[in-house]
């Protein structure tokens, strides 16, 4: 699977989750973390790995390949599935998601203030 | 003990039907002519322990289940759906010498295995499979008189009705089969199993049927066949094997308004509990003080009775054919206590940890099924690295529905009636559910 397909399964599954669980996505940013910048409560990480793995047909985390605590963002979840699928990874950020940071910062900014 | 009470038919009412076996009725006088024939045949054989093929859809299994309760020693039952290969090596597994079927007024032998020296039993006795979900099946051991303890016997029954919503290999399809059988009424059993609704819904209509057993997967499968302007002359539903909401026992009351709605609580290790008649789900709290029934650390215990198996056949035999006892046995069904009644919440082993919280998958398949559109569910846990589980919903769609919007309201729904740790995760839509051999529900699969 090349990179932009990863790239591209990995944002639907995060948008389906979303969806599913009335999340409001403005915009989404490789670099934005699945946590504190998409809101992402735990469960929704976990039901995020479930989509991730019936998307990609291999699982990661249970297999030992890598550890959840230690992906936090878009493009850590794409460097993942780009190493297990691909044995390789692009460190590059995705083509068309790294504009302005404004929504991340205002998102953290209402969860601190929350 | 049977060849007895059908010999009584047979003087009785010999023209009148017994059964109706794969569309074929069969007399009383017919049925024990071949039983007569059968006990003769298989008096030749020397076997203490045999298996016997039985699905009651031919007038030759129905005999040879009868005449098997004439022969000392133990008749283990089992369905065709156990294939040759499996049922010889189940016929080792229990330390039987013949595998008998019965066909063309024959008694076949399918396979025979030789011991030294047979060891002569005393008394007859009727051995079940469990369903087994995991691992080997255990095999119950009855004598007739235990598995038939549940029986009433009354005049009213006879010539009355049945639909067999079980296979009779179950420890619930012998209930039915006995009750029917021992009362002289007429026992429908339908030509497939699985069953196909829309032959089982005719069966309805074209023979009059007046009594219904089955599980409640069975009846919502019956409720949503039956065509809304078609007559059902049922008097009678006996719910088992499966926990009953009060959603199903009020939409078969509205559907069926002639119908008494019972539900039975039964185990093939303990036999028929409680049979619970006042139309609401759960059990009244005043039979916690029959005795037999008590709740430890909110499951369900339960004492063995006259009505229970007398132990499992095979390895542990010896430890387990002990007479009753006065210690409890836990159920694995796990439930509480509301107003008056003792209300079923789920079995021990189903319930499911998602991140650190105890679900209950039948809870939530109950409030899903509120939903308008959803014909039927399936709720379980799918192991996850993060939660430990997520709660999987499969849902069976009414025919018209747009999934997409389904699970929509679903969510919905479900997010308004339930903590957030029991709103499923996953969904998937089939057009089938996965059954267990008796017709409940499969979860997991």
């Amino acid at each position: 699977m090349t990179r932009d397909e990863i790239e591209k399964n990995v944002l639907n599954c995060i948008r389906q989750v979303a969806s599913d669980q009335s999340i409001d996505l403005e915009e989404m940013k490789f670099h934005h973390a699945i946590v504190e910048d998409l809101g992402f409560a735990s469960l929704d990480v976990a039901t995020l790995t479930a989509f991730l793995e019936s998307t990609f047909k291999v699982d990661p985390f249970t297999s030992g390949m890598a550890v959840i605590t230690e992906i936090r963002t878009i493009q850590d979840i794409c460097n993942l599935y780009d190493r297990c699928l691909n044995g390789s990874e692009d460190k590059g950020q995705g083509s068309n998601l790294n504009q302005s940071d404004d929504a991340r910062l205002k998102r953290r900014m209402t969860r601190k203030a929350g | 003990m049977l060849v007895a009470i059908l010999e009584k038919h047979a003087k009785r009412m010999p023209d009148e039907i017994g059964f109706i076996a794969g569309g074929v009725e069969v007399t009383w006088l017919s049925l024990h002519r071949k039983v007569k024939l059968f006990c003769d045949q298989l008096s030749r054989r020397r076997a203490s322990r045999r298996i016997l093929y039985v699905d009651g859809r031919t007038s030759d299994d129905l005999a040879l289940l009868i005449a098997s309760s004439s022969l000392p020693g133990e008749s283990i039952l089992v369905s065709s759906f156990h294939s040759e290969s499996r049922t010889k090596e189940l016929l080792s597994e229990f330390d039987g010498e013949d595998l008998l079927a019965a066909e063309n007024d024959r008694i076949k032998v399918v396979g025979e295995r030789k011991k030294p020296s047979p060891t002569p039993s005393a008394g007859t006795y009727v051995c079940l499979l469990t369903s087994g979900t995991t691992g080997s099946p255990k095999c119950v051991k009855y004598d007739w008189e235990r598995i038939s303890g549940a029986v009433s016997e009354n005049s009213k029954y006879v010539g009355r009705r049945w639909l067999m919503g079980y296979h009779i290999t179950n420890f619930a399809g012998i209930q039915v089969f006995l009750q029917c059988f021992v009362n002289g009424g007429c026992l429908v059993i339908p030509d497939q199993w699985p069953p196909s609704w829309a032959n089982d819904v005719e069966a309805l209509s074209k023979y009059q049927i007046q009594y219904l057993n089955c599980t409640a997967t069975y009846m919502r499968k019956i409720l949503f066949s039956l065509a809304d302007d078609m007559e059902i002359p049922l008097k009678s539903i006996t719910l088992g094997g499966e926990m009953v909401d009060q959603v199903l026992i009020d939409s078969l009351k509205r559907r069926l308004p002639a119908a008494k709605v019972n539900h039975i609580y039964a185990s093939t290790e303990l036999g028929a509990t409680i049979e619970v008649r006042d139309e609401k789900e759960g059990f009244p709290k005043e039979l916690l003080l029959r005795g037999n029934l008590r709740i430890i650390e909110g499951e369900l215990y339960a004492k063995k009775s006259h009505r229970s198996m007398l132990g499992y056949l095979g390895l542990t035999e010896a430890s387990s054919m002990a007479p009753e006892s006065d210690s409890w046995l836990p159920t694995g069904d796990l439930v509480d206590i509301e107003n008056d009644r003792v209300i079923f919440l789920g079995r021990r082993d189903s319930m499911v940890n998602v991140g650190g919280f105890k679900v209950n998958p039948f809870g939530v398949e109950g409030v899903i099924r509120e939903v308008k559109g959803v014909k039927e569910v399936s709720v379980s846990g799918q192991k996850n690295p993060i939660a430990g589980n997520l709660l999987k919903a499969i849902l069976v769609p009414c025919s018209d529905q747009d999934e997409k919007e389904l699970k929509t309201r679903v969510l919905e729904h479900c997010r308004s009636r339930l903590p957030y740790y029991s709103v499923p995760r996953l969904f998937e839509f089939r057009e089938e559910l996965t059954y267990t051999s008796s017709y409940k529900v499969k979860r997991n699969a």
